[in-house]
């Protein structure tokens, strides 16, 4: 009996040893997986000779990639085109190209849903596995995030290597830059605006919502008329960033707003001006403007009630181009930019990066990374088929040398005319950091069905963003 | 008489493999979140600066969690009632007199076998306030003023999410009846029956006597189901409108994956696992005690 208790103890003792081994493990795998990485971080054409061979290969014009290229390397990418079929299309083709140019590199790309990768990401390269090329969203608070914690690289040296600075918008260019040198190349530009139904209008004698008291007297004529003036539906919670953003955007100057949708800014949700364009976007709700029951519609409700005509205007962005020229092939619609409600500013719009291919610190191959990006995202092949595909670029390329859907020359108008005036701003309430993120996704809908108060809601806005803030100093 | 080789301290050798993955694959994460619950660790970093018990202190005064937790408690309530439907089922279709009890016996088994997403999906489209069949429904029998965005109203979002969890589950409970009714000796019915006793009394009486191992299963399994409830609000509510719907399971998943607060959450988690546990513990003894 001693001897079978002394047995089952010593077994016990042994997998609990086992157990504490394996716990003990943890930080020290961690600091070794890091220590492993982070010389892996640095791209081989970071030493100051190798900097200066890649500037003056950055000044030839041309150079042909095959050089460049490593001997042999395997690339793994995650996408967040996961529910994008068309534009997985594009870049599978893309990549279809590249590995025949380059038939020393292997690429296998996983696509995934935006919020997947939102989490895996993040859990993946903080274990130090991961892909060796993100396409991650851009915000301080994602991307941003990354980069604070060295997951990422500094592209800086790709940039000269491939001249990327020459071809980037400038704004573009500075999205990716978290306090140190870019950590992603802006892989599509986005910006909000509305789309409206113009043979709907035409049909109620309307005018094209131009100007602020337009897109009013438009919305009062659609719901005279029995249709929806704007088919907004927020059960999924983040087109409130849209819905209020674009009222935020029109109303407060884009300096302020990055003030309050940074952690290093020192703005703040609970200015007067903040507070009434949020009061501007719930009296729309008020009016009857948004669908009946939006916080019970997901986006793709709100939609389908824009294709069918049953809503006459959606606040929304480039991202839908490619549907709705899809679900609305009878029917013509525009995109404009929404009308400035304070006319003092100049014209600005919300918008920004819609991803960014970075490079990974877990990667062993950064340069073929590098190499890889160029071909997907610069070269011409990938221009053309990227607009064709309904997607706006990030870069100088002249989209009129492709048959560009209408409707994202329209986008790109909008994009080109904020750009040169006020600016591109941010997603409202997504670019800080994701204590703000999440009391603004919470916080949004009650303030848009009026169970809360603006006052009540900038308030909490700000709270989260002084929370935000504490944590991260 | 012995079994040599198997009879002495040796057997105990064989506990070990499933001991081994238990511990790597249940004890070792435990241990590890424990450990993280401690610190402050963003998810990202690759330091975890300790904090002592200040996660836990905090979540004694976060009002959130107070709010989730209430709201897995309505679901604990709301969660009876497919088990009380279930067992009138059960009961019903263990009649005789029922033609085609196997067939209903399905029917109402099917919405147990389906996942969560298919179910959410499916709810999200019953609830749908443009043109779901709910309100739908209540338009064409001339209740129009009951027609609301059910998913989108704070006062309706959580029981139109429990109500889509219940019609998964009392299937579940009434085959778990089903079987529990046949263990009952029949001669109690009729000696009931010979007694005087009707339908309802011989119910009351012997039924649901008889089947009491079975409800306190229920009811375990339910308690336990629905403290880490996490699927069905996340897929239909994302825990809105406002916080209307989170749960507990919700709250910890937004701290940790969404808000970055690793350390927070893992706190989160071990109150809950300990909570989970300690409620589980006594049910089963006081179950046992009776």
């Amino acid at each position: 009996m001693r001897s079978t208790k002394w047995f089952f103890t010593t077994a016990v003792l042994a997998v609990l040893v086992l157990l504490a081994a394996a716990c003990g493990d943890d930080d020290d795998d961690g600091a070794a997986a890091d220590a492993e990485a982070t010389p892996a971080a640095a791209p081989e054409s970071g030493s100051s000779a190798e900097t200066s061979e890649a500037e003056e290969m950055a000044e030839e014009a041309e150079v042909e990639s095959t050089e460049e290229a490593p001997e042999t390397a395997s690339l793994t990418v995650w996408t967040q085109l996961g529910d994008n079929p068309a534009l997985q299309g594009v870049l599978d083709g893309l990549n279809e190209a590249f590995m025949a140019q380059h038939p020393n590199i292997s690429v296998e790309i996983e696509h995934q849903t935006f919020d997947n990768l939102q989490q895996t990401v993040p859990t993946a390269l903080a274990s130090g596995a991961g892909p060796d090329i993100i396409d991650f969203d851009a915000n301080e608070s994602t991307l941003g995030a990354l980069a604070k914690t060295d997951l990422v690289i500094d592209l800086e040296p790709y940039f000269a290597q491939h001249g990327w600075d020459d071809q980037l918008f400038p704004w573009v260019r500075e999205r990716v830059r978290f306090g140190a040198g870019p950590v992603g190349v802006g892989r599509s530009n986005e910006v909000v605006g509305i789309y409206y139904n113009v043979d709907l209008f035409d049909e109620l004698g309307l005018e094209a919502p131009e100007t602020y008291e337009g897109f009013l007297a438009a919305a009062d004529g659609l719901a005279e008329a029995g249709v929806t003036p704007i088919a907004f539906a927020n059960l999924d919670q983040w087109p409130a960033s849209h819905f209020l953003g674009v009222a935020v955007h029109a109303s407060v100057p884009i300096d302020q707003i990055g003030g309050f949708e940074s952690l290093a800014g020192s703005g703040a949700w609970d200015d007067p001006a903040v507070a009434d364009a949020v009061a501007e976007s719930v009296s729309w709700v008020e009016a009857g403007y948004a669908l009946e029951g939006f916080n019970g519609l997901g986006y793709d409700d709100g939609n389908a009630e824009f294709y069918a005509g049953r809503a006459g205007m959606h606040i929304t962005g480039t991202w839908l181009v490619g549907d709705i020229t899809a679900n609305m092939t009878d029917t013509e619609v525009r995109f404009i930019a929404f009308p400035m409600i304070d006319e003092s500013l100049p014209k600005q719009a919300e918008g920004g990066i819609g991803g960014a291919w970075a490079i990974t610190s877990s990667s062993d191959s950064p340069d073929a990374a590098a190499l890889w990006i160029d071909f997907v995202h610069f070269s011409d092949e990938a221009e053309a088929a990227w607009v064709e595909a309904g997607v706006l670029p990030t870069t100088n390329f002249d989209m009129s040398t492709v048959d560009a859907p209408p409707l994202l020359k329209d986008n790109f108008a909008v994009l080109e005319a904020a750009s040169a005036e006020g600016g591109i701003g941010y997603w409202l309430g997504f670019t800080a950091h994701p204590i703000v993120s999440d009391a603004f996704t919470s916080n949004s809908q009650i303030v848009l069905d009026g169970s809360l108060s603006v006052e009540d809601y900038v308030s909490r806005m700000q709270d989260a963003l002084v929370e935000a803030r504490d944590n991260a100093s | 008489m012995g079994f040599g080789l198997w009879s002495g301290p040796t057997h105990y050798l064989f506990i070990v493999p499933a001991l081994a993955i238990y511990a790597a694959f249940v004890l070792y994460p435990l241990v590890q979140t424990l450990g993280i619950s401690f610190t402050d660790w963003d998810g990202l970093s690759s330091t975890r600066d300790g904090v002592g018990v200040e996660n836990y202190r905090k979540a004694l005064t976060d009002g959130r969690l107070r709010s989730a937790l209430w709201n897995n408690l309505t679901w604990v309530v709301g969660s009876w009632l497919p088990q009380a439907f279930g067992l009138g089922l059960a009961a019903l279709l263990s009649a005789n007199w029922i033609a085609g009890r196997t067939a209903f016996r399905t029917i109402f088994f099917l919405p147990a076998t389906l996942s969560l997403v298919v179910v959410g999906v499916m709810w999200n489209a019953i609830y749908n306030p443009l043109w779901g069949g709910l309100n739908t429904a209540l338009e064409a029998v001339g209740l129009d003023s009951l027609t609301r965005a059910w998913l989108g109203d704070q006062t309706w979002a959580l029981p139109s999410v429990i109500n889509a969890a219940n019609w998964t589950y009392f299937g579940f409970a009434m085959v778990i009846f089903l079987a529990g009714l046949q263990s009952i000796d029949q001669s109690l019915y009729e000696a009931a029956a010979l007694d005087g006793a009707g339908s309802w009394r011989q119910f009351l009486h012997i039924t649901v006597p008889g089947l009491r191992n079975q409800i306190n299963l229920l009811l375990v399994i339910s308690f336990i189901n629905t403290l880490r409830q996490f699927d069905l609000v996340f897929i239909m509510t994302g825990g809105g409108p406002g916080n209307a719907s989170e749960l507990i399971g919700i709250y910890i998943y937004d701290l940790i994956q969404l808000r970055r607060q690793v350390g927070y959450g893992s706190a989160v988690a071990v109150l809950l696992t300990i909570s989970v546990l300690i409620t589980s513990v006594i049910f089963l003894k006081v179950r046992e005690e009776n």
